[in-house]
């Protein structure tokens, strides 16, 4: 059990980020390739899911 | 089964570098280092995954991803220089097979870090290869972390053999790496956006690291977090704070490690009456005097050719456990003289950026990556002193993701200066 689950969840997360790398990628935003300024609305809050759909 | 899964995980690297050319150099770091033929079972274990993904990396990026390519600083060129000085070596070693069995490792590691800025230049796709890096680590922390929860911590697991990240010392030193670049995700990751599962998430894991490194019993494990811990504190304004932090975090690990964990931590009081550490020391004094005897070095695996008495020990066949020591008996002097370069000019690489971002309030989550990086580097560098992992994949990702930035600030500082359209640096 602790060996399956030592799989799965690693390899669940990766496929999470190249999803999300992915997603971003195809948005072509300024701010989701740039390091955002401090306080700005893409700096790592919700704000960057909502505009990613556009 | 697992087979199957992590074949589909394959499939979907594959299927998504189709679009997004990067994902393909992403593949690659998943299968380097959680190096799924080991995990799986059946047909996948005999699948060369690590030549497919680099080879399907650079045909896409060739093909479709050709984009400003990087600028060749110092850094990359004693790689570069250094992955040919190693093969070299080989061509002259004194044990050819066991050289050439460590040299396919070595350059594989060494070309694909100084060619990872061609892959990675936006944030997203910096932070996608440190993710990536952090979770197929995860593989190899994770069973030991939750072992020691579950109270089954114990010295040798033996369960996953000893070599590469298997190897207690080697997942204790690169899980002492991983803390500071979670707590960082903790904060900054703007590819896990939502705070409520970012932040347990990237504690947790920064939680499991130290958990994982009390269940290697290595020595250098609590060497790597000492000196982190010293370089936090040096970081950090609220001392005082920082202080009574640190201990009240302590003490819960203390009572949960067992017996033969302090037994195994006293040693590294009296070393000079441990066996162990007394032969490494022994190994470094014979290794000195061997490269005396073989400027050029030896080549890959020369410590079998050793011998001698140093300390009253027979180092005869006794491993470097120095990565400084390795690379001199293998590779000599000037070896050595471009590992240092490599790791001088990444460290000071990384001061001159944190100097640069440090006044511009605008790039605070760049400054602190860099930060990072630099503790994670440095953490390495301590570490590397007792066990010789020289060629170890995860400091050459550090090294290669410094380079990454290197270019992205220089785009961002220099570029702008010169008036250059922020729409080119997008893909």
């Amino acid at each position: 059990m602790i060996t399956i689950g030592t799989v799965l969840i690693p390899q669940l997360l990766i496929l999470y980020v190249i999803y999300r790398a992915y997603v971003f990628f195809r948005a072509k935003g300024v701010g989701y390739f740039d390091f955002p300024p401090a306080g700005s609305p893409v700096n790592g809050n919700d704000t960057v899911i909502k505009r990613t759909g556009q | 089964m697992t087979a199957l899964f992590l074949l589909f995980v394959l499939g979907c690297f594959i299927v998504l570098s189709f679009q997004a050319p990067f994902i393909a150099a992403l593949a690659y770091v998943w299968a380097d280092i959680a190096d799924p033929q080991k995990s799986g079972y059946g047909f996948i274990r005999t699948m060369p995954l690590s030549m497919i993904t680099a080879s399907f990396a650079f045909i896409l990026y060739f093909l479709t991803d050709r984009k400003y390519p990087p600028k060749l600083n110092i850094t990359m060129f004693c790689l570069i220089l250094f992955a040919l000085w190693v093969t070299f070596t080989t061509f002259w070693a004194v044990l050819p097979d066991a050289a050439w069995h460590k040299w396919e490792s070595a350059i594989k590691v060494l070309l694909f870090a100084s060619l990872m800025p061609l892959f990675f230049r936006t944030r997203v796709q910096i932070e996608a290869v440190l993710l990536v890096f952090n979770f197929s680590l995860l593989n190899y922390f994770l069973p030991r972390a939750v072992k020691f929860v579950l109270g089954q911590a114990v010295y040798n697991m033996g369960d996953a053999g000893n070599s590469g990240l298997n190897e207690t010392s080697t997942i204790a030193l690169v899980c002492a790496m991983l803390i500071p670049l979670n707590l960082y995700f903790a904060k900054y990751s703007v590819i896990f956006t939502n705070p409520l599962i970012r932040r347990p998430l990237f504690y947790g894991i920064a939680l499991l690291c130290p958990l994982a490194i009390l269940n290697t019993f290595a020595r250098t494990g609590l060497v790597a977090l000492g000196v982190f811990g010293l370089i936090r504190f040096f970081q950090s304004r609220k001392k005082f704070q920082y202080i009574l932090f640190a201990f009240l975090f302590t003490i819960p690990f203390l009572f949960i490690a067992p017996d033969s964990w302090f037994g195994r931590m006293n040693t590294i009081q009296t070393f000079e009456s441990d066996y162990s550490a007394m032969t490494r020391i022994a190994v470094w004094a014979g290794t000195i005097d061997y490269v005396s005897q073989h400027p050029w070095g030896g080549g890959f695996g020369a410590y079998r050719d050793q011998s001698g008495v140093y300390f009253d020990i027979n180092i005869a066949g006794r491993a470097y456990h120095n990565s400084f020591i390795e690379v001199l008996g293998e590779h000599g002097y000037a070896g050595i003289i471009l590992f240092a370069i490599i790791h001088l000019s990444t460290l000071a690489s990384l001061r001159r950026m944190i100097k640069l971002t440090g006044n511009d309030e605008s790039q605070l989550s760049l400054h602190e990556l860099l930060k990072t990086l630099f503790i994670m580097h440095i953490v390495y560098l301590a570490g590397s002193n007792f066990i010789g992992i020289a060629f170890q994949s995860s400091s050459y990702y550090v090294i290669a993701i410094t380079m990454c930035l290197a270019n992205y600030v220089s785009r961002i500082y220099v570029a702008p200066a010169r008036a250059a359209p922020v729409h080119a640096y997008l893909r």
